[in-house]
């Protein structure tokens, strides 16, 4: 039996690197201005400042480096195309930076056109994506996808929850612009929980189910877990919705078990994750290894922070469990991706672009050498335990927690350039070679 | 047409990719056009497929069984 996979059909570099690159340019623009509002941001989540740079961190880096990854990880993973990659990549690329510098712009001046301007942008961009995605998954990949069916689910429902994401996010933004009388708190936690728990959550999910056991060569997750833990999750976001809206009818104590099931979710697949990552076949764990564990580590904590300040009614906490989820979670679950997808992506159209092995291509670990990943990742860590800090003291740490997180993100900016230079000087180094005629 | 004989079986079970990819391209390049390459893997590399399609070779895949892929690589005639 003969697989077919045109090369022409797989996405161009450009496609998913051109959203890979917005992930240290916004990390940096999300430590700029947590710097500028300095103690302020760290006060209360309804902070302006604190909502730019939080959207900058959830749309700029999180949802561009999904959108991207999962752009180059569908054929690779499940032979599956999405629709007219290039185009597509290049269109959603656009909007979904616009979009996010609107909305950030908005909360900074409070100008209502930006935020119907944002509103509209990121609209577009998550309705072209989630559009090229499902005519992919419902196309030409169909008999690759089914042996990859727990992941294909998970991406799925990942897409309905980005919809759901957006469609709340719109309704905010015009409900700041016109007053129309909605539950703005219930729908604000709504809007998180679905971009959070359902968006990023489960598309990483999803994604660790084939790349824990690939790329940290561990056992598999086990085969019930992953055919039930999406569908449960999102039926555990569903009722968490319902609680958050119906809180004067279900009453306390049923809310709060209902907005406790999504944590619970997350809280079961991060153990079986460490566990797993625990049990490694190799001794030494990369970058990508400490970014993981430190990712997990961080949904535990922050379910037990979600649960203390629950218990102890302080909503003070929940900035810090912000801090935890974003950061800790989701940007260190993100960063380790990254670390291997960018080399990888490199080799691979280096090679794709001779007819047979060449010495001039190197190795994959020497694109993006993991002792420069360590480095970062360590930068990293520094600037989550300081943004942590900063909860508590914001006095005293807001600012230098905003230079350390500024730091880690302009050194994963710093590695991702360098990996890109070697790629580009090997690129001319293969042309000479093909110009002159010799053999590679 | 595959050839009759066996030139190298690469073992490539529980190897973080790419090396699996970068053994076989590697193994290739001095692959005899009577003889075919097989690699035993316990995924199937997709993005491989591409890079033989383009370099000249045909391949065979076998499987899943037991977990495996068997994958036969030789130049096309």
């Amino acid at each position: 039996m003969r697989r077919d996979l045109a090369l022409d059909a797989s996405p161009a570099l450009a496609a998913p690197l051109r959203f890979f690159l917005n992930a240290p340019a916004f990390g940096l623009l999300a430590a700029a201005l947590l710097w500028y509002a300095g103690p302020s941001a760290f006060y209360s989540r309804w902070s302006p400042l604190t909502l730019a740079a939080t959207h900058v961190l959830t749309l700029g880096v999180f949802a561009s480096v999904m959108m991207g990854a999962l752009i180059q990880i569908l054929p690779v993973v499940a032979g599956v195309q999405v629709a007219s990659a290039r185009t597509s990549a290049t269109g959603i690329h656009a909007l979904l930076t616009a979009g996010t510098v609107a909305l950030a712009s908005a909360f900074v001046t409070s100008e209502p056109e930006l935020f119907l301007i944002a509103a509209l942008a990121c609209g577009a961009a998550v309705l072209w994506f989630v559009a090229a995605c499902l005519i992919g998954l419902n196309g030409t990949g169909a008999r690759a996808a089914r042996a990859v069916v727990d992941i294909v689910r998970a991406i799925r429902l990942a897409l309905a929850a980005l919809t759901g994401t957006v469609a709340l996010g719109a309704v905010l933004a015009v409900s700041l612009v016109h007053s129309i009388g909605l539950p703005v708190v219930g729908l604000t936690d709504m809007h998180l929980t679905w971009g959070l728990a359902g968006w990023i959550g489960l598309l990483t999910a999803g994604v660790a189910y084939q790349v824990i056991p690939m790329f940290q060569v561990t056992e598999p997750y086990p085969r019930s877990l992953a055919r039930v833990f999406a569908p449960a999750l999102f039926a555990a976001i569903v009722l968490a919705s319902f609680a958050s809206l119906s809180l004067r009818v279900l009453g306390s104590v049923t809310s709060l078990a209902l907005a406790a099931l999504p944590f619970a979710a997350y809280t079961v697949f991060a153990a079986v994750t460490l566990v797993l990552l625990h049990g490694r076949k190799r001794a030494s764990a990369d970058a990508t290894t400490l970014y993981w564990r430190t990712s997990m580590a961080s949904v535990i904590g922050g379910s037990m922070l979600w649960a203390a300040s629950r218990a102890i009614g302080s909503p003070s906490l929940d900035v810090a469990l912000g801090v935890l989820v974003l950061v800790g979670a989701i940007q260190s679950a993100i960063s380790g991706m990254l670390y291997k997808i960018i080399p990888f992506l490199l080799w691979y159209h280096l090679q794709a672009a001779l007819e047979m092995r060449s010495p001039l291509v190197p190795k994959v670990k020497a694109i993006l050498p993991d002792t420069h990943a360590r480095a970062q990742y360590w930068a990293h860590l520094c600037a989550l335990a300081l943004l942590l800090a900063a909860c508590g003291l914001p006095h005293a740490l807001a600012r230098p927690a905003a230079l350390a997180f500024g730091v880690s993100n302009a050194w994963l900016g710093i590695n991702m350039a360098q990996a890109l230079r070697l790629y580009l000087r090997v690129k001319r180094e293969l042309g000479s070679v093909r110009a002159s005629g010799a053999q590679f | 047409m595959k050839p009759l004989a066996c030139e190298t079986t690469l073992a490539l079970c529980g190897l973080e990719p790419p090396e699996p990819m970068e053994r076989v391209l590697a193994a290739l390049r001095t692959l005899a056009p009577d003889a075919y390459l097989r690699m035993v893997i316990d995924r199937e590399p997709l993005p491989l497929f591409a890079l033989l399609s383009r370099g000249g070779f045909e391949y065979e895949v076998r499987g899943p069984a037991g977990g495996r892929y068997e994958i036969d690589i030789w130049r096309r005639g």
